[in-house]
């Protein structure tokens, strides 16, 4: 959540407050946007705003000079001021849009246009209290029979938002606005995905249990925090100690989004770091028959090139290793922390179990690795799992910790010297579902549900079984009705085995209890609703 | 005996600064200040990480300390106004991993062998000290639960509890509670003191500590520390982060409220004071302070109550301990808090507890107090025993604990 940082040009006291001390009116004009520090939007350039503040003290406020941080409600109005409802839609069109504007500089807003499918509504604003709203008939848009999935645009002067349309349960992908850029939008039965593409690279920021509709990336609300510092999936890379900060304010552009036969699958490049000629590319597939995403980035040092003046007198000599970079690959995924949060994960015959109790207490395994392939992410009190999966044969070190609202894990695997021309590569599978279960000699699953297109629901399994493991079968119960499912192994190039199973519950309703039984395994919470 | 000779003290305040965008200005911007401060007082004034250091030179008397921290403070926020730039005095960041201290120098010490010893006899009043100085109660994301997470998470390994001292034994250490530093200055360095928001409360609290520790310097003892009383220090230590003046801390078997131990102290080193043409009457802030129970601590949380975004926090914060009496205006019209009790043993466990998750080193729940190791281990056994964690060793982690029932799955 952003909020503005603004220079105070005058306070004025209104007297006596009603909660404590004084009721301060506080003018200010916007300086920069936190927590990134980056420039007010123009749209706010020599405007004079004000907020009311009450305090005991009034030096806690400041003076005339002083900046005044306001918090992301205070700020909203003046940092998002156009809103539109619904911003989405899945199955029918709605007939009307009610936008509303919360702030305009002049007396008169600027004219209010609805744009889709090539034609283009007016909108007439009426005042309401502080703010303007309008309501906008969507039936002009379009011809009698209106599409399935549109983008219908909402423009009002310097401002733009939308309302996106998609077909229920359909494998769907659609080019969002947003305070943050552009927002790849992927859905099918299963999940819901957005990933931006103006920042982190193209990571992954919210991904929506559609059955449940559950997020599983809420960040901390009124709390101001960078996109992916409290929910989220960003892949991160180093060249020394630390991780590179170019990762998360590298953008992305699209290389194409298409819809195959068995998923959606995007792709983004972009420059991590153009004077380390480091050029990075996501590929996101989120499979349509199974509760999956497929997750590979690469990074990529451009070839070396002739240096100019290479033999001029006085140069000094080059050696190999001058070209030779580091590079270091891991991810940093965030989830909000409830008390019962934990992150497990196998390596050789154990299960590792990390619940920190304290705020910044943190694990980062010296010599233990991965070697189970996977990461499993619990909150049990709001029913909630997310399993990862990578290769076993190249695991990466454990790490994690307790940050003031967030669980995070952030694992790294071994740096390595890069040459120019040299790509590498860092591939992932993830699976987020309602029910999980680990062992240390077993391994670990995820279980699923989506409501299939006809009736009935459709309950899923995403598991990494240990060889070991001599029961390979999946149950499921929804309600009275069981189902038993052999396990079905897919191979992932980069993310290594993993096995499956799709129970169908022609009958079923999403209301009833949902538990599942995996390889032996239990679920680790059972009878979900 | 008399280890101190001539009297003398000072100060390392450290101190954070603030840009008109809400950030903390990094060392190497603060090192020309620094510079210019150092030139113009003749004063060693230096940096720290990511904050101005002030050592405020060999002071003989409490009007010569007072006078110069009147004088630097004045023109250091002179200095940093011309660019747009705040003092902030705050012991802890609200959001960063950032700790900051008023040391308080206590000279001239001269021999190592004493110093050490002494230590052993000091090292019980610390959490007093610390009682008094309590300012952090909201650091690098962590609030509610003490009122100096300075204290309580040893400023980033900065401040560690005290070790009994051998002579016989002992090599340089730097950074405990209270220890002699003669490999670096001629003087015991009292290091548990949470960095001073109001500058007329530093220069109180320096001359207090300094002639505490004077008086502690002119008394021969053979009181020998023992296990039972360096645990009491530990739980003491550990209470004084968490209540500030509201604390009751363990006395040689018994319960007292921190703020007669202090009084005790304030009266004990009269005489002290008064080599330091200095007397009781001249802490108006600290005798408000003990009255109310009410510490910086409290003064910041009042606060941050209204505040509950931590960067409008840190901004309102900010903006208003640049004024040196901010602090000393809120304790005027302060309300009286009440005493709080000590720890008793069940307290004690659950706090040890309360560091344990689920595959939690075994170190976290031992950095609660600090035990040494065999209460500590005492400590681990008893959770064991009591069924209340379980714990599991491997060649590769070591030892982990995980609390049972609760939370679990």
């Amino acid at each position: 959540m952003d909020a503005l940082l603004g220079k105070i040009t005058g306070v004025e006291s209104l007297g006596s407050g009603e909660q404590t001390g004084e009721r301060l009116a506080v003018c200010f004009t916007p300086v920069c946007v936190l927590p990134a520090h980056t420039a007010a939007p123009a749209w706010l350039d020599g405007q004079e705003l004000s907020v009311i503040r009450e305090a005991p003290d009034p030096r806690e406020v400041g003076h005339a000079g002083d900046s005044l941080v306001l918090t992301p409600e205070e700020s909203a109005r003046w940092l998002h001021p156009l809103q539109v409802a619904p911003e989405l839609v899945r199955g029918e069109m709605p007939d009307t849009l009610h936008v509303s504007l919360h702030w305009w500089k002049d007396d008169a807003p600027p004219p209010l246009i609805v744009a889709a499918a090539g034609r283009q509504v007016r909108g007439d604003w009426r005042r309401e209290g502080d703010r303007y709203v309008a309501d906008i008939a969507t039936a002009p848009l379009f011809d009698a029979y209106p599409p399935t999935t549109a983008m219908l645009q909402v423009r009002c002067g310097p401002f733009t938002t939308g309302c996106a349309v998609l077909a229920r349960g359909l494998p769907t992908v659609l080019k969002l606005p947003s305070p943050l850029g552009e927002i790849y939008h992927l859905e099918n039965a299963w999940y819901a995905l957005e990933i931006p593409t103006a920042l982190a690279g193209g990571g992954l920021l919210s991904l929506r249990e559609q059955a449940r509709e559950v997020e599983h990336f809420s960040p901390p609300a009124a709390i101001i925090q960078a996109p992916f510092a409290n929910a989220g999936h960003a892949d991160r890379y180093a060249t020394e100690w630390r991780p590179s900060p170019k990762m998360a304010t590298t953008a992305m552009t699209t290389a194409g989004a298409r819809q195959e036969s068995t998923g959606t699958r995007l792709f983004l490049e972009g420059v991590a770091d153009a004077e380390a000629h480091l050029r990075t590319s996501l590929t996101c597939l989120l499979h349509d028959h199974l509760p999956l995403i497929s997750w590979q980035r690469t990074f990529q040092y451009d070839a070396a090139k002739p240096t100019p003046h290479a033999d001029a007198p006085g140069t000094p000599v080059a050696m190999p290793i001058d070209d030779i970079r580091t590079l270091r690959l891991g991810f940093r995924t965030a989830w909000m922390a409830d008390a019962d949060s934990r992150i497990l994960c196998g390596y050789d015959d154990h299960l590792a179990i990390f619940r920190p109790a304290l705020v910044n207490d943190e694990e980062r395994a010296k010599d233990w690795w991965m070697t189970g392939g996977w990461a499993l992410i619990e909150h049990p009190s709001r029913r909630q799992c997310l399993l990862y999966l990578f290769d076993p044969i190249f695991p990466p070190l454990f790490a994690a910790k307790r940050e003031a609202h967030a669980l995070v894990l952030k694992p790294w695997w071994p740096a390595a010297p890069a040459r120019p021309g040299e790509a590498f590569s860092l591939t992932l599978a993830l699976s987020a579902g309602e029910l999980c279960g680990a062992t240390a000699l077993g391994g670990a699953w995820v279980a699923c549900r989506s409501v299939g297109s006809a009736l009935g629901v459709h309950g899923a399994v995403i598991a990494r079984l240990r060889e070991l493991s001599p029961d390979h079968t999946a149950r499921m119960t929804l309600g009275t009705a069981s189902c038993e499912v052999p396990l079905q192994a897919m191979s992932l190039p980069g993310a290594g085995v993993l096995h499956y199973a799709v129970a169908t519950f022609p009958e079923g309703r999403l209301e009833e209890p949902f538990d599942a039984m995996v390889a032996g395994m239990p679920s680790r919470w059972g009878g979900t609703r | 005996m008399n280890l101190f000779d001539p009297r003398t003290f000072s100060t390392d305040w450290e101190i954070m600064v603030m840009d008109r965008l809400n950030r903390v200005v990094s060392t190497e911007k603060i090192m020309g200040f620094a510079g210019a401060l150092q030139a113009e007082f003749l004063l060693p004034i230096v940096v720290d990480l990511d904050a101005l250091e002030l050592p405020l030179g060999v002071n003989t008397t409490f009007p010569q300390f007072c006078d110069r921290i009147l004088r630097v403070t004045d023109r250091a926020t002179a200095i940093f106004h011309e660019y747009d730039l705040d003092l902030f005095p705050a012991a802890a960041h609200p959001t960063e991993r950032l700790y900051n201290s008023s040391h308080i120098h206590v000279g001239t010490l001269t021999d190592e062998c004493a110093g050490l010893l002494l230590e052993n006899r000091l090292l019980r009043y610390a959490p007093a000290f610390a009682a008094l100085a309590a300012n952090a109660p909201l650091a690098a994301g962590m609030h509610g639960a003490y009122k100096s997470y300075r204290v309580r998470y040893q400023a980033n390994s900065n401040i560690r509890p005290n070790s009994r001292r051998d002579p016989r034994f002992e090599q340089p250490i730097w950074g405990l509670d209270a220890g002699a530093k003669l490999f670096a200055a001629p003087t015991l360095e009292v290091r548990v003191l949470d960095c001073a928001s109001s500058r007329l409360l530093l220069a109180e609290m320096g001359a207090f500590v300094a002639a505490f520790v004077h008086l502690l310097g002119t008394q021969e003892s053979d009181e020998e520390l023992t296990p039972d009383l360096y645990r009491e220090y530990l739980i003491n230590r550990w209470t004084a982060a968490r209540d500030g003046l509201q604390a009751s801390f363990y006395w040689q078997g018994k319960i007292r409220p921190v703020v007669d131990l202090l009084n005790e102290m304030l009266d004990a080193c009269e005489r002290e004071l008064g080599k330091l043409e200095a007397a009781r009457w001249d802490f108006p802030l600290i005798e408000t302070m003990l009255e109310k129970r009410v510490c910086q601590a409290d003064f910041a949380r009042a606060l941050a109550d209204r505040y509950p975004e931590p960067q409008v926090f840190t901004s309102a914060y900010a903006k208003l301990i640049r004024h040196w009496d901010a602090f000393d205006t809120y304790l005027e019209q302060a309300s009286v808090l009440d005493p709080l009790p000590p720890p008793d043993e069940e307290a004690i466990l659950a706090a040890h507890l309360q560091a344990i998750g689920e595959g939690t080193h075994f170190y976290r729940t031992r950095e609660v107090m600090s035990f040494p190791p065999v209460e500590a281990d005492a400590m681990m056994e008893r959770m064991m025993r009591d069924g209340l964690a379980i714990r599991d060793v491997t060649p590769e982690r070591g030892t982990v604990l995980s609390r049972t029932g609760g939370e679990n799955g």
